[in-house]
C-alpha cells in the first residue's frame, strides 16, 4: 500500500475541509430560491450541505476515515444553519465557503493537538 | 448469538473491504497500530482479523489464532497467510461467544473491533474469559467523543453509519472496565475519537 507523508495528508484534510465549505454555501445560494421561507431554506440547505460533506468525505476515505468526515459534518450543519441566499457575489459566497472550511479544519487541528498522546484518567 | 444481517452486512463489504474502508485507516495508522501490536506476544488472539490486514503489523514468529465471524472476510484473509512469519491459523466465530477454553491467551489484539461487536460488553467479557490471568489485551478503536457537541454529532450519524458499517458512539472505555478489565495505558491517536487501549484482567 502507498504511504503518504503527514504533511500530505494533512494537506488532503484542509482541501477536504475547504471543499465541503465551498459546497456548503454555493449549493444552497445557487438552488434555494430567495422567495422560500427561513425555516425551508435551512433545512434543504442542511440537506445539501450535509449531502456534500458526505460524498466529498467518501470520496477522500482513502486518505482518512474520520479527519475529512468529522469537521466537514460539523462545518456543513454550522454553513446549512445560515444559507446565503441574497445579494452576495458568487466569488464572496466561494470565499467564505473556502474560510470556514480552513478555519473549521484549523479549530479541529489545533483541538487535535491538545488532545493528542497519552490520557492521564482521575476517575480510576 | 450475532445476527445473521451483522454477518450478512460485513460478508458484503469484504470484496471491496481492502480497497476502500480500511485504505484510510491503514495509510494513517499503519505505523502506529505496528507499534501497538509489536508487544504482543505468546499465543495471540487477533479478534475481527477482517480481511487480514492486520497481519503484517503482528510481531513475527508467534502463534497467532485470527478469529473473525464472516466467512468472507475469511477467504480473503487465507491469501495473506502465508505472508506472516509465524504460526497463523484462521477460526470463524462470534466474539461474543468464543469455542475457545478459558485462560488460553497470552496476548488478545483487536482493531476497529468494538464498534461494530452487537453487545461489546459481552464480546469483552469472552475476551477476559479465553485471556489468561496475566494476560494482556490491545486494543486500537474509535469511540465516542468527550466533547458534548462532537458526542452528539457522532450520536446523530450512527444510525446511518450503521448500515454500512460500524457504531460511532461506543463508549469503548466504560465497557472495558465493565468486562472486568484494568486500563493500564490509554493514548488517543486523533482527538480522543481513535484510541490505543492497553489493558490486563483485574484482580
Amino acid at each position: 500500500m502507498r504511504e503518504y507523508s503527514p504533511a500530505f495528508l494533512r494537506g488532503v484534510d484542509y482541501s477536504g475541509a475547504m471543499i465541503i465549505g465551498v459546497l456548503s454555501t454555493l449549493l444552497p445560494h445557487l438552488l434555494i430560491p430567495q422567495e422560500w421561507g427561513m425555516s425551508a431554506a435551512m433545512i434543504v440547505a442542511m440537506a445539501l450541505a450535509m449531502g456534500s460533506a458526505f460524498l466529498i468525505s467518501l470520496w477522500l476515505s482513502p486518505f482518512g476515515a474520520f479527519e475529512i468526515a468529522m469537521p466537514g459534518t460539523v462545518l456543513s450543519m454550522m454553513l446549512g444553519m445560515f444559507p446565503m441566499r441574497g445579494s452576495e457575489s458568487v466569488v464572496s459566497v466561494v470565499l467564505i465557503g473556502l474560510s470556514a472550511g480552513f478555519l473549521v479544519q484549523l479549530l479541529f487541528h489545533i483541538y487535535d493537538l491538545r488532545l493528542h498522546g497519552e490520557v492521564a484518567r482521575n476517575d480510576g | 448469538m450475532t445476527a445473521k444481517a451483522d454477518i450478512a452486512k460485513w460478508d458484503k463489504a469484504a470484496k471491496t473491504f481492502d480497497k476502500t474502508s480500511a485504505v484510510g485507516v491503514e495509510r494513517r495508522y499503519g505505523k502506529v497500530k505496528q507499534g501497538l501490536f509489536a508487544k504482543a506476544k505468546g499465543k495471540i488472539l487477533l479478534v475481527a482479523a477482517g480481511t487480514g490486514k492486520d497481519f503484517a503489523y503482528l510481531p513475527p514468529g508467534q502463534d497467532v489464532v485470527a478469529v473473525d465471524f464472516s466467512r468472507k472476510m475469511l477467504e480473503f484473509a487465507r491469501e495473506k497467510i502465508s505472508g506472516y512469519d509465524g504460526k497463523l491459523s484462521l477460526c470463524q466465530g462470534d466474539v461474543q461467544q468464543l469455542c475457545m477454553a478459558d485462560g488460553v491467551f497470552d496476548t488478545i489484539v483487536t482493531s476497529c473491533t468494538f464498534c461494530s461487536v452487537p453487545d461489546p460488553v459481552k464480546g469483552l467479557r469472552e475476551l477476559r474469559r479465553v485471556l489468561k490471568p496475566g494476560g494482556q489485551l490491545l486494543m486500537f478503536e474509535h469511540v465516542r467523543a468527550g466533547n458534548p457537541l462532537i458526542g452528539f454529532m457522532m450520536d446523530v450519524m450512527t444510525p446511518l453509519a450503521r448500515i454500512v458499517g460500524p457504531d460511532l458512539n461506543r463508549k469503548t472505555w466504560h465497557n472495558i472496565k465493565l468486562a472486568g478489565f484494568e486500563i493500564t495505558r490509554e493514548y488517543n491517536v486523533y482527538l480522543d475519537v481513535v484510541k490505543i487501549y492497553e489493558a490486563r484482567p483485574a484482580s
